[in-house]
């Protein structure tokens, strides 16, 4: 995998957690809603990040989708937190993937280690511990 | 036929033994020239990485036998997942040894904060990028684990 397709894979990553973090929020209330609004901020930072590296890369950045399909219906407080926590493991997936296709001591390879750590406490937080976060199945 | 040797007469037969003689003393004392070591990329990072692991799972093992049976059940949850991420570990380096000695960390806050700093300069420097995540991603569990 090229850098500029991790850098890709990873901004589409973060519009559907963008999205999911919208639906989420919804089912949420106090403290735990309050933490959702922080992440989606936090996602919504990296994803204009995204936007910046893969341009500076000369590539056009991939779009976000009009709308996602979840992968199941949001119903409650825990179905709300179990999407929270897939959309971060989704987004520590994309993470490992940018680590293994940058090059040794880069400031992208660092930015893929803060983000894949950033996706495993989320995901903990809700309730979504991997022993090794973001390693393909 | 004679071959003159610092003016003495040779046979072309001695010269003929003379020369197996020394084949054979060749073939005698030659080494087979050995393999070049397969080393793995990484591989002292690669250590570095499972003595880390190895150290929080002795320390585990030693508040997991002070432990209260409560206790005890959520220390050997945290235990399987510093097991998982040792085996992770030595499937990376083939040649690793079963298991390293190492002095027991009893504050394991304190080791594995410790261990995300090392694992994320491993991740960095790692010149294998499967490595880099690897590390990366153990440093993300131990940084989880903190919260």
């Amino acid at each position: 995998m090229t850098v500029v397709t991790a850098l890709q894979a990873a901004l589409a990553a973060e519009y559907a957690t963008v999205y999911g973090y919208g639906v989420v929020g919804a089912r949420l209330t106090g403290a735990d809603q309050g933490y959702a609004t922080t992440a989606l901020e936090a996602h919504m930072v990296t994803r204009d990040r995204l936007i910046g590296l893969v341009s500076a890369l000369g590539a056009t950045p991939v779009a976000a989708l009009p709308a996602y399909r979840l992968p199941f219906a949001v119903t409650d407080t825990a179905s709300a937190k179990q999407l929270a926590a897939q959309l971060e493991q989704g987004c520590a997936g994309a993470a490992w993937d940018l680590i293994a296709a940058s090059a040794t001591s880069t400031s992208l390879r660092s930015l893929g280690i803060g983000w894949i750590a950033d996706a495993a406490v989320r995901a903990t937080h809700w309730g979504g511990t991997q022993a090794l976060p973001g390693q393909p199945a | 036929m004679t071959v003159q040797i610092s003016g003495r007469a040779i046979s072309r037969r001695a010269l003929l033994a003379g020369a197996l003689v020394t084949l054979a003393g060749c073939g005698k004392h030659r080494r087979p020239t050995p393999p070049a070591p397969v080393v793995a990329p990484d591989a002292a990072a690669l250590t570095s990485a499972r003595t880390l692991e190895s150290l929080l799972l002795a320390s585990y093992d030693a508040k997991i036998a002070n432990a209260t049976v409560r206790h005890r059940a959520v220390l050997q949850v945290a235990r399987a997942v510093h097991a998982t991420h040792l085996a992770a570990l030595k499937s990376a380096d083939l040649n690793a040894p079963d298991r390293a000695d190492i002095a027991v960390e009893t504050n394991l806050r304190h080791a594995l904060h410790g261990s995300v700093a090392t694992l994320r300069e491993l991740s960095l420097a790692a010149v294998d990028g499967t490595n880099a995540a690897l590390f990366a991603s153990i440093a993300a569990s131990h940084e989880a684990s903190l919260q």
